[in-house]
């Protein structure tokens, strides 16, 4: 504790913290002297702006990636407008900057290093006001930032080498995992919590709150969403396998949105647009409201990302549902936000900070329009899997998550370095590219996406599928994506110019800064005298009867809030119980009732080799492209074949169902192409499809497999209950895998291809490709127990 | 037996359905309570909060340099 900085003044008699200007109820100690840590709150500021240049930049890296492969063949008119990127071609040939490795980088990074940054750079700053008290441990807040750096850093080094675990939002590996953790939970939280216990302010303003169930439910989630196996240091799999691991994956994906990119980002709002406008919040009453209604809602709305898939139905409509519920507390805190501006509104002319904010909550209220109506089942059946929901992330993203951190910086600049801001006029500029970028991100993708769901269901007069050939609806989109590059350009260049801006206003900071000195008297324990005593109004009843009326008089006067609203403790177990209740109500049904996932008696264990196919499958990344669950939709069952049942994914850790189609679905890819085909197509996809934008993945045709790997998986799997027979566990696994990468070498050979790949990655990768969805055809084995994996037959 | 099995045969298949009575729940219980006339002052200051930095001692020059820096 840096009790170095704070001293009790005054030791004595108590003071009325009313009669001190403090407004506390209740009784408080001596008065107290204490600095706030605002070196703290410069570095998190600082690394926001340096990781928002390098997520926007990987982001625009990535833009350009689904160009520059048909860079120099895409034409309109007889003109190619993309010619001139063809000297980027590197960006699609080298394999630690492919799509697939490259887009988790860009994803991670604006969300848990630009935005991550971002809120601690909040929390820290008014945590410290809100409680009139400096951070509990300077050393805690420290060993926050340094290793909140260190995982930032380890994640950008572990994702373009293909380390992964190739779960969206949570592809970092365990021990990344664990430091995350123990970052987050035991340093942040720990100091967090200690500074609402030692707070000099009774009353714990709504943002504390906001913040309170930040840290809560994100350690929840990411605890239970990455539990897994290790294989290695670098490899794991999920305890959880196909169906329960897609509810879990989206419980947690989805709520990564709800508590690190919307809940510590309304605390933000609740306490800096009021410093901003310099009112207080438009109605106290609603904050409250509008925190209890979103933790306990939010939670359940997941399965909204599982429409129409092998989930549950009830499942998807609770999601469904909850989600459309989501309208109201979120328009209600938006309005709350923008009417905080009232009598204020002609500041918004020359000061570029509320204009930050005003279009970021106006952003955060059409995200949360849009939101919900995504998640309504019929718009979803159009929307999903196309770019529409890219445009809709990127709105939150950009536009509530982005202008919010950017207006609250501007604001901290001049208070934190102590110096005018350098450039108010550049602050203009940035909004206004800033603004403009968006637009012309987001309102593109947008009709890229539409224009994606009806090519995609599209059919002709005949009942034939208007658009069969996957690769048109891709070219379709290429318009839209050169106009995404130029705004996302503008974007990042505003963010230049916050940087340029940030660095000169620094570079006027006072040699020593100046730490000013506050007062406030100590908090002592809470009793309040108005608290009524309920006595029974039974007086003949049982004594249970009577115990049962003082219960219901106390519950229905809702006294225990206020006392709740009090002491942190309390508080925190109840949002704990909020967010875990309504998470075991969803999910125990789908875990532990057997009729949510039936068995397949045909669907088998993967064979060794293809287990080792698809640890590659993951390491690349092909989940951002391609998804893996056909939905029972007339369109999709006749482009991509029958529709994906919950009992043919029992055996996937991690599922890989993915979550947009840049490319075709796989799950029914087996059998479909031969094993010569997959080696072109692998080695340059222009080779057997012209128009492609998938990566060249010439590194498999040379990286060699390593069969001690497969060893491990396999055994890990049957830790896991996978049901391989004792002499696959007992070390036949290399064996028969490389049989069966002898087999398909053999294959590839006889029809002209290249020899000696049979200990190459690309065999694995076409093993478990040619695997995917066939044995939802096959007979079922005689005996239902332990079942010896079958190698599927190449073509 | 298995836990499967048991959870199964439990009919848990109404959990999700108390889901709306609990929300229903719980949303009430909070209007009512922001709602109470005698909150009204104490919501009114809390409300106003942000705008609190606790009483200044002593400030540097350095600060004093510094325009528009407000209470901070």
């Amino acid at each position: 504790m840096a009790a170095n900085e704070e001293h009790a003044v005054s030791v004595g008699a108590e003071a009325k913290a009313a009669n001190a200007g403090h407004g506390a109820d209740g009784p408080v100690g001596p008065m107290e002297t204490f600095k706030y840590d605002d070196a703290i709150v410069r570095k998190f500021m600082g690394v926001t702006v340096l990781w928002a240049l390098v997520a926007f930049l990987v982001g625009l890296i990535v833009a350009l990636e689904l160009i520059v492969p048909v860079a120099t063949t895409y034409e309109v008119a007889g003109f190619r407008p993309f010619a001139f990127l063809a000297p980027l071609s590197f960006l699609v040939d080298t394999k630690w900057l492919t799509f697939g490795r490259l887009r988790p980088l860009h994803t991670n990074a604006a969300i848990f290093a630009f935005a991550g940054n971002a809120i601690f750079a909040a929390i820290y700053y008014s945590t410290q006001r809100l409680c009139k008290a400096r951070m509990w441990s300077d050393k805690l807040s420290n060993l926050h930032f340094w290793g909140w750096q260190l995982i930032i850093v380890l994640a950008a080094l572990s994702l373009p080498l293909g380390l992964t675990q190739g779960k969206e939002y949570a592809e970092l590996i365990w021990p990344i995992d664990l430091l995350i953790a123990l970052v987050w939970a035991g340093v942040f939280g720990t100091n967090y919590f200690m500074t609402l216990r030692v707070r000099r302010e009774r009353h714990m303003y709504v943002a504390l709150w906001f913040y309170a169930a930040t840290i809560i439910t994100v350690a929840m989630l990411h605890v239970f969403n990455s539990l897994a196996l290790p294989a290695s240091l670098t490899r794991s799999y999920p305890v959880y396998a196909g169906v329960q691991d897609a509810m879990i994956q989206w419980w947690y994906g989805h709520n990564a949105v709800a508590f690190f990119l919307t809940t510590p980002f309304l605390g933000l709002m609740y306490y800096f647009m009021p410093k901003a406008a310099g009112r207080p919040v438009y109605s106290y009453r609603l904050s409250i409201i509008h925190f209890w209604s979103l933790i306990f809602i939010y939670i359940w709305a997941g399965p909204h990302h599982l429409h129409y898939t092998a989930l549950p139905a009830w499942a998807s409509t609770l999601g469904m549902l909850f989600s459309v519920m989501l309208w109201m507390p979120s328009w209600g805190g938006g309005i709350n936000g923008l009417l905080t501006l009232r009598g204020a509104w002609h500041k918004l002319t020359d000061d570029p900070i509320l204009k930050f904010f005003v279009v970021g909550v106006t952003f955060y209220m059409m995200s949360t329009f849009e939101g919900p109506m995504l998640s309504i089942k019929s718009v979803n059946a159009l929307s999903h899997y196309t770019d529409w929901t890219i445009a809709h992330v990127h709105a939150g993203a950009l536009g509530w998550n982005g202008f919010l951190a950017f207006g609250m910086i501007y604001w901290l600049l001049p208070r934190l370095y102590q110096t005018p801001l350098f450039s108010k006029k550049l602050a203009e500029w940035h909004f206004w590219l800033a603004t403009l970028g968006i637009l012309l991100y987001i309102i593109p993708i947008y009709f890229g996406g539409i224009t994606q769901g009806l090519m995609w269901r599209a059919f002709d007069q005949t009942g034939t599928l208007q658009y069969p050939d996957f690769v048109e609806t891709v070219m379709r989109l290429m318009p839209f994506y050169g106009i995404r590059v130029i705004g996302g350009t503008l974007y990042f260049l505003g963010t230049i110019l916050l940087a340029y801006n940030l660095v000169r206003t620094w570079m006027k900071r006072p040699k020593v800064y100046d730490e000013p000195v506050y007062s406030a008297p100590r908090l002592l324990p809470f009793a309040d005298p108005a608290a009524p005593a309920f006595k029974t109004r039974l007086p003949d009843n049982i004594g249970l009867g009577k115990k049962g009326d003082v219960l219901v008089q106390h519950i229905t006067s809702v006294w225990w809030h206020r006392a709740w609203e009090a002491r942190p403790a309390k508080l925190a177990i109840l949002s704990f119980l909020a967010v875990a209740t309504a998470s075991a109500l969803e999910l125990i049904p789908t875990f532990l009732i057997r009729s949510n996932v039936p068995t397949i008696a045909s669907v088998q264990p993967y064979t060794p080799l293809e287990l080792g196919g698809r640890d590659v499958y993951i390491s690349e990344g092909c989940y951002n492209c391609h998804s893996q669950m056909i939905r029972p939709i007339w369109a999709e069952t006749k482009r991509y074949g029958d529709y994906s049942k919950p009992g043919e994914f029992v055996y996937d850790r991690p599922f890989q169902w993915g979550s947009r189609r840049l490319g075709p679905d796989l799950a029914r890819e087996g059998g479909l192409r031969s094993n010569i085909w997959h080696v072109l197509h692998f080695e340059n996809p222009r080779q057997t499809s012209p128009q492609s934008i998938m990566p060249a993945y010439p590194h498999l045709l040379k990286d060699e497999i390593v069969w001690e790997e497969i060893d491990r998986s396999v055994l890990t799997h049957a830790m896991l209950g996978v049901p391989y027979p004792k002499e696959v566990r007992d070390g036949l696994s290399t064996q028969l895998a490389q049989t069966q990468a002898k087999a398909i070498a053999d294959d590839i050979v006889a029809a002209g291809g290249p020899a000696g790949l049979e200990n190459k990655q690309v065999v694995a990768l076409i093993a478990y490709l040619q695997r995917l969805g066939t044995d939802i055809n096959k007979p079922a084995p005689a005996a239902p127990a332990a079942a010896t994996p079958v190698a599927s037959t190449a073509p | 037996m298995r836990l499967t099995d048991v959870m199964s045969n439990l009919g848990l298949g109404i959990y999700p359905i108390l889901a709306l009575p609990l929300f229903i729940g719980v949303f009430v219980g909070v209007v009512m309570r922001v709602s109470k006339r005698s909150r009204r002052s104490e919501l009114h200051r809390a409300g106003g909060l942000p705008l609190e930095e606790g009483e200044l001692v002593s400030r540097g020059t350095a600060c004093e340099q510094a325009s528009g820096s407000g209470r901070a």
